[in-house]
């Protein structure tokens, strides 16, 4: 191992946020609130370099462990850790914390402090969920995103943010507490551990197994969200401000497809291969279901929150495909999601500060009128479509390959769902983009200055890298994926409890 | 002398009471006396561990979990005394009788959760109930107190009435009042008669009543709602913590080897507290109400480690009422320090007023429904650990199941503080005085230290 990171960098970076936090709540003055933020945020991603520099990535074992007493009467640890899968997810959290600050300068304008204070916890609890290593850590990160979601939301909504906010709360709170019973029946069934790597060593009864599985199940669904338990999703997504929204659908669906990943399937292997279909089937009705909603759509913001209902459905399918291709593509498919459909929320917001209507029905012709806007906007349609040369092309390939590896019948109806997927979008496109400008938008259309474009170009940057270079992301989960497919298919080096 | 060593924090206490009982009478000013009784709670509780061991043949004990729990009703007497320093319908001409009773109670409390036989037992919760008839009924002009004194008083003097009646039938089987004594008896005689079932289930329904379990909840919100605020936030706490803890220890101590006995109408109290606080809890518009209900519910949480009956599940008791008592008595303070702190309107927008009272009114709301990082939620872990210890996951299935709606109700008031738009009449920032700031900022701080590292207090 090449480590050479002398000082607990993960927990650096993971609470450095908060001394943001500390400092703007001494601020009086918006602007100094406002450059604090992007200064922590930016800043916390330059101390986390070292982290991606000094990264192994031939071992699958977690690096940067760090190792503290917590809750010594339960056995609770402070262990936090990245593997090549959780790396990513640690690196997408820091870009888009700071896209979230940059996207908001000028649409928040009341409550300055408490808004970026609350981006800033986000940012914390989400980097935590990511590095966490003891079951109970990680829970304690995952609920502490409730609260800063739940005012985000509901402070800085529209119209019918106050029940968003509280459906937010309540899907995910339902979700977790299942998730609580479950951790701590895992508990006393593991021999009284929260260590995800020894739970992971355990070989549990298949009976618990299944139950467990429905445990993390229920939160797990909730977050991603998968087919029967989506409905927070659009009325979150579209209530929200900009900077949530992009949150949301950056980083907290994520979580879910994480959770999958991390938790269910190396607790409950024996489940997972047994519920494989069943999955399965769930997230192609997710993406079929999904698609066909999103059609449906005259709501801007919220035709893109359903979308996101269909490509988390690819996500989960590749996950639950188990197989490598499927399953780099379910992980690298969770980033582009990030990106594009952050990018794409990002896109609606800079226009919706502008006109402040999302009706689809009053927009119309933005190509003449914002040309630098439809640039981008054009351009993370294609990614979202998945156009060869995007990022999105690379994970729905891999997608694509894996569930035909494991079945024909998988793999056909992706198919249709791909389709729908460009169907839905350049309708979305001529809609908004083509035909005449409406005359009740005309007068407030102005193109992007230069703060919005500079938002922008990173995103376009990391579309292209991955699409162009996908090995280097693919190279960050190669091994980590192999471990966990090969501890899964081959189980043979488990202990016996 | 020796043998009175596990008495000395209560010795202590009567010795400092009775010291206050005559000095009190020459001090007129409000303020002394508030912080000499604080300081009475202060002195006791360093004392409180340095004295384990058992008096009176095996009849009072001092272990950790009762000197623990005594913790529990010195610091909610500490912050019910500090919140009510400056309170105004408790009269200045009255607070020195105020506090007495509230130190009183604060001894029998002490004395409950120390008792290790049936007859101590029943005469400290007589103790503690008389001393509250009173405290609830405490302002006299007002109706609604007056009402809630005489409900409180009929119900709960029926429920002794059945206390005794079950501690007589026990005897009767048993031939003996010591928690030991009975647990012998049902190790060594296998058979189970009527007698058996009626001692307990009466004992049961008796220390239930007390700590407002449904089915015999429905004095607690009335009393709740009638009595002075402050009142209300010690009644939720202390005397709380003290009927569950008995029953924990009766249950472990006496009964942990017939599970028969009690295991049925436990789950069925349990369960039935649990959805009565939480479901009655969703449309309340009154706050005192909606935190007896809240209280309701949270009992019902406690029930299920006296279920799960084990040491783990006694521990978890007391922590759950430390955490308990820092977040209920932080709403309380809440609720008394807003012009409007009754209603829920009187929430509508307060967050644009005052940001931080209103950031810290979240914390308490979020930390009473269970959610990290603040300290309910270890509370409320351990409580579920030990259920589920102890076998019992499809008990913990449901209760979970009704924090859920528990999370909507204290939402409502989030909603009101942070989402709405100040009322236009009362845009005027209003004063809050400072013990509240003190006992509020306290609190706040408090659960969260305990949410983020629980390990200094367990």
């Amino acid at each position: 191992m090449t480590e050479t990171v002398s000082y607990p960098i993960l927990s650096i970076v993971t609470f450095f946020p908060l001394i943001g936090v500390l400092i703007i709540i001494l601020l009086k003055n918006d602007r100094a609130v406002r450059y604090t933020a992007v200064f922590t945020t930016v800043m916390n991603l330059l101390i986390s370099i070292p982290i991606f520099t000094n990264f192994d990535k031939s071992s699958s074992s977690f690096q940067f462990v760090e190792f503290y007493n917590w809750i010594p009467a339960i056995n609770a640890y402070y262990k936090v850790g990245v593997d090549g899968i959780s790396i990513l997810f640690v690196l997408l959290t820091l870009i888009i914390s700071i896209l979230c600050v940059a996207v908001s300068w000028s649409a928040i304008q009341e409550t300055v402090k408490l808004f970026y204070s609350m981006i800033l916890i986000m940012e914390t609890a989400m980097i935590g969920v990511f590095c966490a290593m003891d079951l109970l850590l990680f829970y304690v990160f995952y609920e502490a995103m409730l609260i800063p979601m739940f005012l985000l939301i509901g402070i800085w909504g529209s119209a019918n943010r106050i029940y968003a906010s509280v459906k937010f709360v309540l899907f995910t709170f339902a979700g977790s507490v299942l998730m609580l019973i479950g951790i701590i029946s895992l508990y006393f069934m593991a021999g009284k551990t929260f260590d995800v790597v020894e739970l992971s060593k355990v070989k549990l009864p298949l009976e618990f197994q299944y139950w467990l599985f429905f445990a993390f199940f229920a939160a797990f669904a909730v977050k991603v969200p998968m087919f029967p338990f989506h409905t927070w999703l659009p009325d979150a997504h579209t209530e929200a401000p900009t900077a949530g929204s992009v949150i949301l659908a950056g980083i907290l669906l994520k979580i879910g497809g994480y959770g999958f990943v991390r938790f269910s399937i190396p607790f409950c292997p024996d489940a997972t291969l047994s519920l494989k279909l069943f999955m399965q089937v769930l997230s192609l009705v997710a993406i079929i279901y999904g698609a066909f909603v999103t059609l449906m759509q005259t709501d801007f913001k919220r035709l893109i929150a359903y979308s996101s209902v269909s490509h988390m459905g690819f996500v989960t399918l590749g996950i639950f495909s188990l197989n490598t291709s499927a399953m780099q593509g379910g992980i690298l498919q969770m980033i582009n999601h990030g990106i594009v459909t952050g990018a794409l929320f990002m896109c609606i917001g800079v226009i919706y500060e502008r006109t402040h209507t999302r009706e689809l029905i009053k927009y119309g012709g933005l190509g003449k009128a914002v040309p630098i806007f439809v640039l981008f906007y054009t351009f993370f349609s294609a990614a979202s479509i998945g156009f060869p040369g995007t990022n999105s092309f690379i994970g729905e390939f891999l997608i694509m390959l894996g569930a035909f590896k494991s079945s024909f019948y998988i793999g056909t109806p992706l198919i249709l769902g791909i389709a729908l997927g460009a169907t839905y979008m350049i309708w979305l496109y001529y809609r908004v983009v083509l035909n005449e400008v409406k005359p009740e938008i005309k007068e407030h259309l102005h193109d992007l200055n230069l703060r919005e474009v500079l938002m922008f170009i990173p995103l376009v940057f990391l579309v292209l890298l991955i699409g162009f270079q996908p090995s280097i992301p693919l190279s960050f989960i190669d091994t980590s994926i192999k471990h966990l497919l090969d501890s899964l298919l081959n189980p043979v080096n488990l202990t016996m409890k | 002398m020796a043998q009175y060593l596990p008495l000395l924090p209560e010795i202590v206490f009567t010795i400092l009471f009775l010291i206050y009982f005559v000095i009190g009478l020459f001090i007129k000013n409000r303020q002394i006396t508030g912080i000499m009784v604080m300081t009475i709670s202060l002195i006791t509780s360093f004392i409180l561990f340095r004295a384990d061991g058992t008096a009176f043949k095996n009849m009072f004990v001092a272990d950790n979990f009762s000197q623990s729990l005594k913790l529990v009703f010195l610091l909610s007497l500490f912050l019910c005394t500090l919140i009510s320093m400056r309170y105004e319908k408790i009269k200045d001409s009255i607070f020195y009788e105020y506090s007495l009773l509230m130190l009183l109670s604060t001894l029998a409390m002490m004395l409950i959760v120390s008792s290790r036989d049936l007859i101590p037992l029943f005469l400290s919760v007589e103790f503690m109930s008389l001393c509250l008839y009173l405290l609830s009924g405490f302002i006299i002009s007002d109706l609604k107190s007056n009402e809630a004194s005489l409900k409180y008083y009929v119900l709960g003097s029926f429920a002794s009435a059945i206390f005794l009646f079950g501690i007589a039938a026990i005897y009767g089987v048993a031939g003996t009042t010591t928690f030991y004594g009975i647990s012998d008896f049902l190790k060594n005689n296998s058979g189970i008669t009527i007698y058996h079932y009626i001692g307990t289930v009466a004992i049961i329904t008796a220390l239930a009543f007390k700590a407002g379990c449904a089915p015999f909840h429905q004095w607690s919100p009335d009393v709740y709602e009638g009595a002075p605020t402050t009142i209300t936030a010690f009644m939720s706490v202390g005397p709380k913590a003290a009927a569950l803890g008995a029953l924990g220890r009766v249950i472990f101590e006496s009964f942990s080897f017939s599970p028969q006995l009690w295991l049925a109408s436990l789950v069925f109290v349990a369960l039935l507290t649990m959805a009565t606080g939480n479901i009655l809890a969703l449309r309340q518009n009154n706050i005192k109400r909606l935190l007896a209900y809240s209280s309701i519910a949270h009992a019902g949480y406690v029930m299920l480690a006296v279920i799960a009956c084990s040491q783990e599940g006694l521990n978890s008791i007391v922590f759950y009422m430390i955490i308990y008592a820092f977040m209920n008595i932080g709403a309380f303070a809440v609720v008394l320090a807003l012009p409007d702190g009754e209603s829920i309107e009187g929430y509508r927008g307060i967050s644009f007023l005052n940001p931080s009272l209103s950031l810290c009114m979240l914390a308490f709301l979020f930390s009473l429904a269970g959610i990290p990082p603040f300290g309910g939620f270890i509370a409320k872990f351990l409580v579920f650990k030990s259920v589920i210890h102890s076998g019992y996951i499809w008990v913990a299935v449901i209760g979970i199941l009704f924090s859920i709606l528990s999370a909507y109700y204290y939402l409502r008031i989030a909603v009101k503080m942070f989402f709405s738009n100040a009322q236009e009449q009362i845009q005027s920032k209003y004063l809050i005085p400072s013990n509240l700031k003190v006992a509020i900022a306290l609190n706040a701080g408090l659960i969260l230290v305990t949410g983020v590292i629980p390990g200094i207090i367990m």
